[in-house]
């Protein structure tokens, strides 16, 4: 599909659209319905014998697909009475699911100073927010499905703000901290005294241990590119995939510059 | 110009039809979502917003009600192509004799009311 820049931005504003109005529901598959809306759009253009569509060619395609927010008709009004008839067993245990969450998240806060306990509950919270969402489906009225939005995306901020720094350096503190005595032995160090050579000899181990931890992050994320979006539904758009080639060369060059500082 | 409770009424009444619609038409062979589109247009009133198929495609998918495949076109790239899976040709029974009988229903009442 041939489009000038302008015709692209409009395209590209349409499908940014849809993901906002059809991206937080758990019955379809907002990948899907973009493949369809794009090959509608070539299929159309073509139809038109359009070889270079330019911003106006796109806005009546698009205009014939309607605005994204006007998808699915008829659904606010059938969610409306959902919410009226379906407040039963099923929404209470989501209502629950939801308190339970936001307070494990709390807690994963609060508890900054208990690291571990910490990640777990935000681990925790998202998993559960998960299950919330896919629990509440076709059922849950629209205020719940935003609150249930806010909490995952707030889960998954947290967990990445607390966690990604901790797990970036772990290798290297664990390594560092296995490593300290035989690496003062090596630079024959004695008594509280620490020489330049020590330090030298830490930051090269230290810098060649993250620089393989990185690279291992970074392939492991690769791996996930596909699971971790749909694993954090609503908040994939937080998750740390596209870290995953900046984590990858960076590890890489940590890795050969600790080298080359340890073999010169 | 239809009146706001008119034009709720066709709303609700569109939504389920369009899906009973779609699901005919496939019955009838493959189809990719374009032509899919233009077929279910020519049938008044039923398809306003044609964006809403593939939101519809999506769903009856993820449900198994209808299958799909990429394959190649000689008009450019590839098309995804949608056929009734066997447990939409059962759905589809079903709910084609819910729509026969309650459209007997009503035409009956008409008849009575005119």
């Amino acid at each position: 599909m041939n489009l000038t820049p302008t015709g692209r931005e409009a395209l590209d504003r349409y499908i940014a659209s849809v993901r906002r109005s059809v991206g937080s529901r758990a019955d379809v598959d907002v990948r899907d319905v973009e493949a369809g809306i794009l090959e509608h759009v070539e299929a159309e253009l073509a139809v038109r014998s359009i070889e270079l569509a330019t911003s106006e060619d796109i806005s009546d395609v698009l205009d014939g697909l309607g605005p994204p927010a006007a998808f699915d008709e008829g659904r606010g009004v059938a969610e409306n009475e959902a919410s009226q008839t379906r407040m039963g067993p099923a929404a209470s245990m989501a209502a629950a699911l939801l308190v339970a969450g936001l307070a494990v998240v709390g807690a994963g806060l609060v508890g900054s100073n208990m690291p571990v306990p910490g990640w777990l509950a935000l681990s925790l919270a998202i998993v559960l927010a998960r299950v919330l969402i896919s629990s509440g489906a076709d059922h849950r009225p629209e205020i719940l499905a935003l609150v249930i939005f806010w909490q995952v995306a707030v889960a998954a901020a947290a967990a990445v703000l607390l966690l990604a720094p901790a797990a970036l350096v772990w290798a290297a503190a664990q390594i560092g901290g296995v490593l300290e005595r035989p690496l003062a032995a090596a630079t024959e160090v004695t008594g509280a005294g620490r020489p330049l050579r020590y330090w030298i000899a830490t930051a090269q181990v230290a810098g060649a241990v993250t620089g393989i931890w990185w690279m291992l992050l970074g392939l492991l994320l690769l791996s996930l590119r596909q699971a971790l979006p749909r694993m954090l539904g609503p908040a994939r758009r937080l998750a740390p995939v596209r870290s995953a080639p900046v984590l990858l060369a960076a590890g890489g060059l940590l890795f050969i510059l600790s080298l080359i500082g340890w073999l010169t | 110009m239809a009146s706001p409770f008119v034009a709720n009424w066709q709303t609700q009444a569109r939504k389920g039809v369009l899906e009973l619609a779609v699901l005919n038409v496939l019955a009838r062979g493959r189809m990719y979502g374009y032509e899919l589109a233009k077929t279910l247009q020519r049938i008044p009133s039923l398809v306003v917003v044609e964006g809403t198929i593939y939101l519809i495609m999506s769903r009856l998918e993820k449900e198994g009600l209808v299958t799909s495949s990429l394959e190649a076109s000689p008009e450019g790239p590839a098309r995804k192509y949608y056929r009734l899976s066997p447990d939409g040709a059962a759905v589809l029974a079903n709910i084609n004799s819910l729509w026969n009988a309650l459209t007997a229903g009503v035409e009956k009442l008409q008849e009575r009311s005119e």
